[in-house]
């Protein structure tokens, strides 16, 4: 098999997009394929918008996804999933994101409007093949932390995907990245987004 | 696993590494055993990797106080006989240039790497530059790997040269390398025990007098063929070619792969051959040439400048090939940024003369929905202390000053006060420069208050020697130093105002407030911007202060990200404020002249603080008109 999947992880500074994009690279080599990623951050900071692309097969040339290429995206934030879709996803591609919007300061400073999360849901709808909108940060919260939204929605994404990772090797991977109490929330957001993924995936049956 | 990645034995096994990680696997495996850095975009990850193990290996780990001393430092540890590495960023290399320029004279004795982190299309630095120049102009080689697997091959490999020609090697990782992840194959571990002892000689006298520094240039000179030898036969030039093609491709690095990936892209692996460089420094002029001599024409694919373009052509020319060169000066007149995929297929149909149409699928949507997009600006963190800073300094300057104040700003996070909702940066440039422009405004008697703003390691990196120019020269302006303990910006590094060194062990806590008053600032006042009626104070003695010299101000609070993971680790939790609903008005001051990204409007139009963002600074709770904020009682 030569495909090459070529998944993005869009989202906001401080939302985990590098850690979310290291489990992925992790899981994919330990499923036996070659890897490459590589992040386009706008800044260090907070508040700056962060992509990593992540390709993995049996060769791997340029770590980057060249537009219109990505099978699928995966927004810790909605706008950015947005962004990442319109340059990035594939037209049979799949797009997962996170309902919560980050709003970026010129939103506080009435300088630019954040359009109405319904707007980018159906927007998202029509780019993508599948779109998958979750409440990723609610059930991070229960999971045991906000932070862990990303791997919620990596849960998600195994579930309404083919994409040739066995679940055992996402968790092993989270595991093997995390101390221990920390690995714990993140198993259980995993899950959750594996079931509520799961869920998503019936209904548009 | 990180730890295990970079300690495990097991020669040939894959794991996954960044290239700044990967660096750091190479440097163990090459038996470094001294490095040095400042952080900096893209490569701060090198040394914050290496202090994961450098303990247990036995590896010395510093963050230099800026890249000039990293550069003099690891090089002295070279010439007494300890492998070393010495990591900085493009502007970092700039600063130190001087040094090297006599280091590449005088030589050294055990390898040395000089990883340079370049940042084309500039999104984590004050400009973009070529970085490769700097290795024409001081005549050193410099590798470029295509990713994090072959950095690290690079590292060690270069670590050999290095000891071989008795001057350091460069190795170019720019952003995409550094920040980039893939499966490496692991070498072996095997650390030396060498005692640094230096070598009385005179070579390390770098003295234009007697002419001994021409002739030590004459030797840099006479190096350049053993130097480009070796490169001519590294194992990392890479030539797949069968002979029939009319057309070739000549990359570097990671631009490299993008024009493999445009190949495959479009079937034209056969038309075209390829040669990958190991080293955009120097070129391998034989290689160059047996690989164009049948060529009709070859494409050039690089970052920024046509470096290895008209560097190419020049070889060509002189060896009488007559192979066309395309390139970026060819067909992207604007020469700045990353290569793109895009622009490679651009270039291959200027070549091949046909349009190539785009397998691409999906492309419509982006005219329909594109007004959708918002920018996302760069802005200070929830809590962060220079916001408290900013809004007191806002209020204080539209009482006293109105418009006749003039910003310098510096390199850090606080250059965000450029943007709204406090303007309060006029003009920026590189390390330490506020100093030095504040006291160039204020001696020309602009009509302007000057003030300088600068955090506090730009000003232990770069500002001294412009604070110590006030002084000296009696430049009259205020000088605000926001230290917040930590090199906030590239992920608290720590500042010599923490009093930690880089690998957690205590060390003198070095305040500047006491270098201000031993180099004579007569006005010297500390304050905790978080408290706003205190800065506010300040603020003001200090612009009221007329002289001699300049007025000093430090606002010293610890970087909000930092206090929140410190109380992560200990387990503590911090503080949080609350908005009251029924006293808030929904007059926007905390939103919009405030600006703290745990603050927003929510839909029933009243003010509402994210929880997971509060940091608890309390700032928000000082500037409410209506006293709606208030500390959470738990």
């Amino acid at each position: 098999m030569d495909k090459v999947w070529n998944i993005i992880i869009a989202g906001v500074g401080g939302q985990g997009v590098v850690t979310i994009a290291r489990i992925l690279a992790e899981s994919a080599l330990a499923s036996g394929y070659r890897v490459k990623t590589t992040d386009i951050v706008g800044g260090a900071q907070r508040g700056g918008a962060i992509l990593s692309h992540v390709r993995f097969g049996n060769y791997v040339y340029s770590s980057i996804v060249p537009d219109g290429f990505a099978d699928i995206v995966v927004g810790i934030e909605p706008m950015e999933a947005l962004r990442t879709s319109l340059q990035y996803l594939r037209q049979d591609g799949i797009v997962i994101f996170n309902e919560k919007p980050v709003y970026p300061l010129t939103v506080q400073l009435k300088q630019q409007k954040y359009p109405p999360l319904d707007e980018i849901k159906s927007a998202l709808t029509t780019i993508a093949k599948k779109a998958f909108a979750v409440n990723a940060y609610e059930l991070a919260i229960s999971a045991g932390s906000s932070l862990a939204a990303g791997t919620v929605l990596l849960g998600v994404m195994k579930a309404v995907s083919d994409i040739p990772i066995p679940k055992h090797n996402f968790q092993a991977a989270i595991e093997g990245m995390f101390a221990e109490k920390v690995a714990k929330i993140n198993i259980r957001a995993f899950e959750a987004g594996f079931s509520k993924g799961l869920e998503l995936s019936n209904q548009l049956k | 696993m990180l730890k295990q990645s970079l300690l495990s034995n097991e020669k040939g096994k894959r794991v996954i590494l960044s290239g700044n990680e990967a660096i750091v696997r190479g440097a163990i495996e090459a038996d470094v055993k001294f490095a040095t850095s400042y952080p900096g975009n893209p490569c701060t990850e090198v040394l914050d990797t290496l202090l994961l193990v450098s303990k247990e290996l036995g590896i010395y780990a510093e963050w230099s106080i800026n890249e000039m001393v990293a550069l003099e430092a690891a090089s002295a540890a070279s010439i007494a006989g300890l492998r070393s590495l010495a990591v900085m960023k493009h502007v970092g290399l700039n600063w130190a240039l001087d040094p090297l320029m006599c280091i590449n004279l005088s030589g050294i004795e055990a390898g040395m790497l000089v990883v340079v982190g370049d940042d084309p299309q500039s999104r984590a630095s004050q400009n973009e530059e070529d970085i490769r120049f700097l290795a024409s102009m001081s005549e050193l080689p410099m590798l470029e790997p295509s990713g994090p697997a072959e950095a690290k091959d690079m590292v060690v490999w270069g670590i050999e040269v290095s000891e071989r020609i008795k001057l350091p090697v460069l190795l170019r990782s720019a952003q995409r390398v550094s920040h980039g992840l893939e499966d490496v194959v692991l070498g072996e571990i095997i650390r030396s025990n060498v005692k640094a002892e230096f070598k009385k000689d005179e070579k390390y006298i770098v003295a234009g007098a007697g002419g001994r520094s021409v002739r030590l240039h004459e030797g840099l000179h006479k190096k350049q063929e053993l130097i480009e030898s070796i490169i001519e036969q590294a194992p990392f030039n890479k030539i797949i070619k069968r002979g029939d093609e009319k057309w070739g491709i000549i990359s570097a690095g990671m631009s490299y792969d993008i024009a493999v990936e445009a190949l495959k892209c479009y079937n034209l692996e056969n038309k075209f051959a390829m040669l990958k460089l190991a080293a955009p420094h120097p070129l391998p002029k034989k290689l160059l040439m047996n690989f164009c001599n049948d060529l009709e024409a070859v494409i050039v694919v690089e970052d920024v400048e046509p470096y290895l373009q008209n560097n190419i052509r020049a070889v060509l020319a002189e060896g009488g090939i007559n192979c066309k060169v395309y390139g970026r000066a060819s067909f992207n007149p604007k020469l700045v940024g990353e290569v793109t995929f895009n622009e490679v297929v651009n270039l291959l149909e200027m070549v091949i003369g046909e349009r190539l149409s785009s397998p691409a699928q999906g492309r419509g949507h982006i005219t329909k929905f594109r007004h959708m997009l918002i920018s996302r600006p760069l802005t200070m963190c929830s809590g962060c202390p220079h916001r408290a800073t900013f809004y007191a300094m806002r209020k204080v300057v539209n009482k006293m000053l109105k418009d006749k104040a003039l910003f310098c700003g510096d390199i850090g996070c606080y250059s965000f006060a450029s943007q709204p909702p406090f303007q309060l940066i006029d003009l920026k440039f590189s390390m330490g420069a506020s100093i030095g422009l504040a006291c160039g405004f204020a001696k020309s008697n602009v009509d302007n208050k000057v003030f300088a703003i600068i955090g506090d390691s730009t000003f232990f990196h770069a500002g001294i020697p412009g604070l110590i120019n006030a002084v000296y020269n009696d430049a009259r302006f205020v000088i605000v130093v926001l230290d917040n303990l930590v090199v906030g910006m590239t992920g608290q590094q720590p500042s010599p105002s923490l009093g930690l060194s880089a690998n957690g062990s205590s060390t003198a806590r070095i305040l500047p407030e006491d270098i201000a008053r031993a180099v004579g600032v007569k006005f010297v006042k500390t304050f905790d911007p978080l408290d706003l009626k205190e800065a506010e104070k300040a603020i003001e003695e200090a612009i009221n202060y007329q002289g001699p010299g300049p007025a000093m101000l430090v606002s010293r609070s610890p970087c909000a990200v930092y206090v929140a993971r410190e109380a992560r680790i200990k387990g503590e939790r911090l503080p949080r404020y609350v908005v009251l609903e029924d006293k808030c008005t929904g007059c926007g001051v905390c939103t919009q002249h405030f600006g703290c990204p745990a603050l927003i409007i929510s839909e029933n139009n009243k003010a509402k603080i994210e929880s997971s963002d509060c940091t608890g600074c309390g700032v928000c709770a000082q500037i409410c008109p209506y006293r709606a904020i208030v500390r959470e009682v738990t």
